[in-house]
């Protein structure tokens, strides 16, 4: 049997059998210092999407939270005004979406006290909060026409614009012929792209839409 | 591969298998709580758990403590209920893999089908659910435990136990010796095949809890860099690894151990 040295062709998994080690006591024979370095009182989540509402909408985190340990073994989130046990912290997604939640419908409802509202400053340096008003935003009623269903699925809306459609979203109007009228809800995504169409209804054949008078409606820029 | 032996009373306290992947993190996180509702049905106890690393450098052959930041990270852990509401079965994810956890119960020691079957039944809605398009390999992982309890036949009446008995790297160390101590922690990986590559890795340590018992971990992976295989060719790769676990298992204890599992 040879000896090799290194086994540069398959990296190494850890085992997988989950181990626990007293916190502590692993170091306490090889490590000597004056004091606790910080770098061991402070531990980056490496989690950056929060779900909420049962994973239907996601928090995205533009920059990781830090968690700070104390020598009681609580964790505080820094800058989000959350402490847990550090037994806890499995369960930190929700206290982070639970702590937005709170701050966001309190903002809303104009009901922040001073520290939550420095609490939602701090905040929302970590949170992209368009894509989530984007995610949480409802599907709005537009009508449009079809105008090509081949390799491209091409509708042209109520105010005028034309849009080409990503097939997640152009399924939904499977039944709609080229030329045909149709209503639909529509949910938009960021820069005012059509990412889902719902409940949709026949209208029957395109007039010439610019012959009506949209006025009244809302563009959807 | 030689005829695969069966013994009744092996000191097996969990096996483990896993398949391997690249998900992109942020899609892992997105779409964990639909999986969490898909495997609702079968494993129902979501009991996730954080893991907390730190990064350790060597230098000049000293390993030391690095000042990048320590990572904590919640693995999503599920549980089968259990009547006794014992925790024996387990699907756990990372955003590189998808691992089932098999542990041991008094009274009935399970075996590596029983893991086989709910990889097999799992492995390719993970896969659609995650938007895995290959695979990098597979590992087989068996936990074995030597302590009062699990091997009451290796141990002497003042609790210590006989490991070179037992367990063939101890059987013959050289020069006199009255007893082996604490600390032991070995730690190798052998080459069973480069091209596939596989790989066995022996891991031996005294627990941490206990003195007197020995944790001894035998790893089979397939993992390798740049692979690409599907659902059906890791499943057949699980099968190759546990010939091969089974294979290490007779060569790494005793005849008297073997003889005293069966």
């Amino acid at each position: 049997m040879q000896f090799l040295t290194e086994a540069p062709r398959a990296h190494p998994p850890e085992f997988n059998e989950p181990r626990c080690v007293e916190v502590g006591h692993g170091f306490a024979f090889e490590a000597k210092a004056t004091e606790a370095p910080k770098h061991l009182r402070e531990f980056q989540l490496i989690q950056t999407m929060i779900p909420v509402e049962g994973g239907q909408h996601c928090l995205r985190l533009l920059k990781p939270l830090t968690l700070k340990v104390s020598q009681q073994l609580r964790c505080e989130v820094q800058d989000w005004g959350i402490e847990m046990d550090y037994l806890e912290v499995p369960h930190l997604p929700r206290e982070i979406a639970r702590r937005f939640l709170f701050l966001l419908g309190a903002a809303e409802n104009e009901q922040l006290t001073e520290k939550d509202q420095a609490d939602l400053v701090r905040i929302s340096e970590y949170v992209d909060f368009r894509q989530f008003s984007v995610d949480r935003s409802p599907p709005r009623y537009q009508e449009g026409v079809m105008r090509s269903n081949k390799e491209q699925v091409i509708v042209e809306w109520h105010d005028g614009t034309r849009e080409s459609l990503p097939w997640e979203a152009a399924r939904a109007l499977e039944e709609v012929n080229v030329g045909e009228r149709f209503a639909a809800h529509v949910k938009l995504g960021k820069d005012d792209k059509t990412i889902a169409i719902e409940r949709v209804s026949l209208l029957g054949p395109a007039a010439d839409l610019s012959g009506e008078d949209w006025s009244a409606w809302p563009t959807k820029s | 591969m030689s005829e695969k032996k069966i013994y009744k009373n092996p000191p097996i306290v969990e096996r483990i298998v896993g398949v391997y992947a690249d998900i992109k993190p942020e899609l892992f996180e997105a779409k964990m709580p639909d999986w969490a509702v898909k495997i609702q049905h079968v494993y129902p106890l979501a009991r996730p758990i954080a893991e907390w690393s730190l990064n350790i450098q060597e230098v000049n052959g000293i390993p030391m403590l690095s000042n990048v930041m320590p990572k904590a990270e919640i693995i999503q852990l599920f549980w089968k209920p259990h009547p006794k509401k014992l925790a024996v079965q387990a699907m756990r994810l990372r955003p590189d893999r998808l691992v089932f956890h098999l542990h041991r119960e008094e009274g009935k020691l399970h075996d590596f089908e029983e893991l086989y079957v709910e990889m097999e039944a799992w492995i390719g809605k993970w896969m659609e659910h995650f938007e895995v398009p290959s695979l990098k390999g597979v590992t087989v992982e068996y936990v074995n435990r030597l302590n009062g309890t699990i091997t009451p036949q290796f141990m002497l009446p003042d609790g210590r136990l006989k490991i070179s008995e037992a367990f063939i790297l101890f059987s013959n160390v050289p020069g006199k010796y009255t007893g082996i101590t604490t600390p032991y922690d070995c730690k190798m990986r052998l080459i069973v095949d480069e091209k596939r590559p596989c790989h066995f890795d022996l891991r031996v340590r005294a627990e941490d809890q206990a003195s007197t018992g020995v944790r001894i971990q035998f790893v089979v992976n397939t993992l390798g860099q740049g692979k690409a295989i599907g659902a059906a060719e890791s499943l057949a790769e699980i099968r190759f690894c546990h010939e091969v676990m089974t294979e290490q298992f007779d060569c790494f204890f005793t005849e008297k151990a073997k003889n005293s599992f069966d």
